[in-house]
């Protein structure tokens, strides 16, 4: 009887997170910002961003001396950014890109790869998150990258992250807690002094 | 969602939460129902935000879940004055339950 009781304990438990494998619920979209920092710093290239997939989805996008990367995206673009000299960057030979030669869009992709290539392009940072879902509980709701770039590596990770949270939420959450916590000392307290 | 939505869904969960514990504690206990309410809603505006929390940070479900019930487990043996066994036994149930309505929900289940 009491291995019984242990058993159906131990399943139900367990049982919950399984579920929530299963079923993916309470999940929400956030802000995704990714920047720049140090863009100024090299003021004889044009940055671009380019997702990877196709130009219809992933679109390539000059970066503005602000270092903001545009994160309109289709999410399952894998967007990466191109420094090119301002020398050889040729904005007519890119909008001049005939997508439509190509007949799958590895195919493309990897045309359009070779053109900024041809350019002297050189990957600054490759896999840029464009898209981030949280928790529905979660108090975050915008995270921005930064990334300090160098013209002779490429950075697959952010050099730090600043998620912004819903303060508000979080100061609500904290004082109930701390409020009720005090509430049963007291009483605990009142009732020791009985 | 909606900001507004979102917190009626959190007071909503939070409400049903501490009425599903209330009644989980007024079957195992012949105490003033007036004050096991109370007691009720001082445990839970104390574990709920703090479970919350701590999932957001950790996701860890399970860990959440297993500190919430140890937690309430002291709590209720220190306020309702039960044994060890007993303050255990009600917090499993009060716990589990809400577990489950949580997850029937879709947002945290503490």
């Amino acid at each position: 009887m009491k291995r019984a009781v242990i058993l159906m304990i131990l399943v139900l438990m367990i049982l919950p997170s399984l579920n929530a494998d299963m079923i993916p619920t309470g999940e929400k979209q956030i802000q995704v910002n990714n920047i720049i920092t140090n863009i100024n710093d090299f003021s004889d290239y044009v940055f671009v961003s380019y997702g990877n997939i196709n130009l219809g989805m992933c679109p390539i996008k000059v970066i503005n001396s602000d270092g903001k990367i545009s994160t309109d995206y289709y999410k399952g673009c894998s967007v990466s950014v191109y420094a090119i000299p301002k020398s050889k960057y040729n904005e007519t030979l890119i909008s001049s890109f005939d997508a439509k030669e190509y007949p799958s869009s590895d195919e493309e992709s990897q045309a359009l790869i070779n053109l900024l290539l041809r350019l002297d392009a050189k990957k600054v940072i490759s896999d840029i998150r464009v898209y981030m879902t949280v928790s529905e509980s979660s108090s975050i709701k915008e995270t921005t990258n930064y990334y300090t770039i160098d013209l002779t590596q490429v950075k697959t990770e952010p050099d730090k992250t600043i998620n912004e949270k819903d303060n508000m939420r979080l100061l609500i959450y904290i004082s109930l807690s701390l409020i009720s916590l005090v509430i049963i000392i007291l009483l605990l307290w009142r009732r020791k002094k009985k | 969602m909606e900001a507004q939505e979102k917190m009626n869904l959190i007071i909503i969960s939070l409400a049903l939460t501490l009425f599903l514990e209330f009644g989980v504690y007024a079957v195992f206990m012949k105490k003033d129902l007036l004050m096991l309410l109370i007691y009720s809603a001082l445990i839970n505006f104390f574990t709920w935000p703090m479970a919350n929390l701590l999932f957001e940070y950790s996701h860890l479900f399970l860990l959440t879940e297993f500190l919430v019930f140890i937690v309430e487990g002291i709590l209720i043996k220190a306020l309702l004055e039960v044994s060890w066994k007993k303050a255990l036994l009600i917090s499993f149930i009060a716990n589990v339950i809400t577990m489950y309505l949580g997850i029937a929900i879709g947002i945290l289940p503490i």
